[in-house]
């Protein structure tokens, strides 16, 4: 795993969490920079995804595999699964929901990261 | 008039559901799928979790009266799940060798498990639509 990937994409989440939250408070639609940034960081989960499954390709293997494909698998679903269920309600609520999109993905990430670091063996 | 339980602050709060949906059903997967007879009892359990807020999303996430009375239903057996497998888990380490969702009372996941029964069924009562 590229530590330093995954490392941008949890303070990217983080950090788009706090700014969804803001514009949450201020019941004002989201941001066109905004949501290019959200998407920017699904297109980098997805990147982490490409390189994490050549690496399970080329041999390397976490010791819970099943739970690590889990967390890959549907850390790339999040975010754009969040951007779909916002855009209905764009505003406070809309918001809402992106906060919440990127702060699983961030946890999801960390667990990513914890679970390819116990190597089986 | 009842309001849909899928607008507004509803919108978050299937956002946070779906989550565990699908968190508590892959958790719940893997351990069927590659250590059920460690633990079956516990694992079967995690499983009926996972299919509680399958059913809690999809209920809250779609409107109408049918559904409300299946929200409230998966929502309210939600919360006795949580305070079952919690309090069983504290007493009875040895019975759930595995954290599952409700585990501890939802330690695992910041106790949002113990809080998201109590802020649905808020919620169902907020948009229920008569007087209190």
């Amino acid at each position: 795993m590229n530590d330093a990937l995954a490392n941008a994409i949890i303070g990217g989440a983080l950090v788009l969490a706090a700014v969804t939250g803001v514009f949450s408070y201020l019941r004002r639609p989201t941001p066109r920079l905004v949501v290019a940034a959200v998407l920017m960081v699904a297109a980098a989960v997805l990147v982490q995804a490409v390189v994490a499954a050549v690496l399970l390709i080329n041999g390397e293997r976490p010791q819970e595999l099943g739970t690590f494909i889990g967390y890959l698998f549907f850390s790339v679903l999040v975010l754009p699964a969040a951007f779909a269920w916002a855009r209905m309600e764009p505003g406070r609520w809309g918001n809402g929901v992106l906060a919440v999109g990127c702060l699983t993905l961030s946890v999801m990430i960390v667990r990513l990261q914890q679970v390819w670091d116990v190597t089986g063996g | 008039m009842a309001e849909p339980t899928n607008s507004g602050f509803g919108r978050v709060l299937v956002a946070v559901y779906a989550t565990f949906a699908v968190a508590a059903t892959a958790r719940a997967g893997v351990q069927l799928a590659t250590r059920l007879e460690q633990a079956p009892v516990a694992y079967l359990l995690s499983a009926l979790a996972a299919v509680v807020y399958i059913v809690a999303t999809v209920a809250l996430a779609r409107a109408g009266p049918a559904a409300r009375q299946t929200a409230t239903a998966a929502v309210t057996f939600e919360f006795v799940g949580v305070l079952a497998i919690g309090t069983l888990s504290v007493l009875n380490p040895t019975a759930f060798p595995d954290e599952t969702v409700w585990s501890d009372y939802g330690r695992g996941y910041a106790f949002i498990p113990l809080v998201l029964p109590l802020v649905g069924l808020y919620w169902l009562r907020r948009t229920a639509g008569t007087r209190r």
